[in-house]
């Protein structure tokens, strides 16, 4: 999709998918949060579409979208809490490589692709959430460790898993539109 | 939890034209305000200095003239967030506070759940650091319009694409809770549990299965918005002009200046106490 001309910052497609992607990781962290028990963590299908999201547009739109749809989210609840808010931007950040492993609109989706997409979502969030995020909170903010490290854990297995099951199984329905041609050939 | 917000879209893209010198305020400003004193807050942990920026803070919250009933919800939530928050703090480490002040006064209690007053000092610090900006964002999240918000985060020279983009997002939010909620009745119709009744794994599942039209809807609103964008030849200027943007008045200078003022004095009580704690135990 890229134009020869528009090579000057985020593409409009970029900016679209970002404003919109904005929006509905913003309603699933809003409204749709399954609680887990550790205050201020949930089972988030948010983190599952940003992740989907990213991984079909790459790297800016992933950082950009997760960092707004936090900050919003966060304002919303009024009180933004920002180790957490720059963490989810790098994990979206991070996550977004995985559209050059994954090259979903090109290529087919193959099991080893997703088993590699899930290794590097499980490094990206045990990086993201069970290291930065916790110790965002200890120097920035000041807490207990054990406190913020039971909510980083938390949240990188929650996370781990939400984007595990629901990001792959939104891969796979996405990867079945592109390319069907190629589909048919498999078995 | 605040159910009434679930069908509201007002506190996030809703404007009303009621308050009177809050809601002449440039976007601008209000983003300056709200990320001034959200950092220099975030690193303070001097009470005085909070006590202070939380009255600033109810400045705006007053001139916004919001309603109780419409804030309550929200304001019930954060009070939640924050006493679980502390209870959790307290539970793992209640000699955190005796740490940081370096003596320890003991109040009743003994054990590892000794109650001592730098503890309950350091506590009603963290309290404070949790709620004193709510004020504020109550007020701004009441009285800011979206295109004015994305006029003035571009002033303070963020990419115009970016400010494009949240405009486009704030633009989307009340579109895609609507539609949520149509799939989720959908769903919920065809016999679909995802209510509070349904376990952790059964809510998971039905929650899944509701953001699959979702994801595919919206990825078709993408390309379609791009095709329309791109007919009308957005980004191909390095600049772009905002309808929403007005040049700041006096008021908006006066008040970024004095939350500069506010930021200083922060960073000059870091010099006085000698570190980010205000020690009242020495």
């Amino acid at each position: 999709m890229n134009e020869k001309k528009s090579s000057r910052g985020l593409s409009v497609q970029a900016v679209v998918a970002t404003g919109i992607g904005i929006a509905i990781v913003f309603v699933l962290k809003r409204f749709v949060p399954i609680p887990t028990g550790v205050p201020n963590t949930t089972i988030d299908l948010g983190e599952a579409f940003l992740t989907f999201l990213a991984a079909i547009f790459g790297p800016a739109v992933g950082g950009l979208t997760a960092f707004f749809a936090h900050l919003f989210t966060d304002l919303s609840w009024g009180d933004p809490w920002w180790s957490w808010i720059i963490a989810d931007a790098l994990f979206g950040f991070l996550i977004g490589y995985s559209r050059n492993l994954l090259k979903i609109k090109q290529e087919k989706l193959t099991t080893g692709k997703l088993v590699k997409f899930n290794v590097l979502q499980v490094v990206a969030n045990i990086l993201c959430w069970g290291v930065l995020a916790p110790l965002g909170d200890i120097w920035i903010y000041s807490q207990p460790a054990g406190k913020v490290f039971l909510q980083g854990v938390t949240a990188t297995i929650t996370n781990s898993l939400a984007i595990g099951i629901v990001a792959t199984l939104l891969l796979i329905a996405y990867g079945k539109t592109q390319n069907q041609d190629q589909k048919l050939t498999k078995e | 939890m605040p159910t009434k917000l679930k069908t509201d879209p007002k506190p996030i893209a809703g404007s009303q034209q009621r308050a009177p010198w809050i809601n002449r305020l440039s976007g601008t400003t209000k983003i300056v305000i709200l990320l001034g004193l959200s950092a220099i807050g975030m690193v303070s942990y001097d009470t005085r200095y909070l006590v202070l920026l939380t009255a600033f803070a109810f400045i705006f919250y007053a001139a916004a003239r919001l309603k109780w009933r419409q804030v309550r919800g929200l304001v019930y939530a954060i009070i939640g967030f924050t006493l679980l928050n502390l209870v959790l703090v307290y539970v793992f480490s209640p000699h955190y506070g005796a740490e940081i002040y370096g003596s320890s006064h003991v109040l009743f209690g003994s054990g590892f759940f000794v109650v001592t007053t730098e503890e309950l000092f350091y506590l009603l610090n963290m309290t404070l650091k949790y709620i004193f900006i709510v004020p504020l964002i109550l007020a701004f999240l009441y009285t800011t319009d979206p295109s004015e918000l994305a006029a003035g985060m571009n002033r303070i020279k963020i990419p115009y694409k970016i400010c494009y983009a949240v405009e486009l997002s704030l633009r989307y939010i009340p579109d895609f809770m609507r539609e949520f909620k149509q799939i989720s009745l959908a769903q919920q119709a065809r016999g679909l549990e995802i209510s509070k009744k349904a376990g952790i794994w059964q809510r998971v599942k039905g929650s899944s299965q509701i953001l699959l039209p979702l994801v595919f809807s919206s990825l078709d609103r993408i390309e379609v918005t791009t095709r329309a964008m791109r007919l009308r030849r957005f980004g191909t200027q390095k600049k772009r002009t905002w309808y929403m943007s007005h040049p700041l008045a006096k008021l908006d200078y006066g008040l970024i200046f004095f939350t500069v003022v506010l930021i200083v004095l922060g960073i000059a009580l870091f010099q006085v106490n000698g570190g980010r704690y205000y020690n009242p135990f020495n």
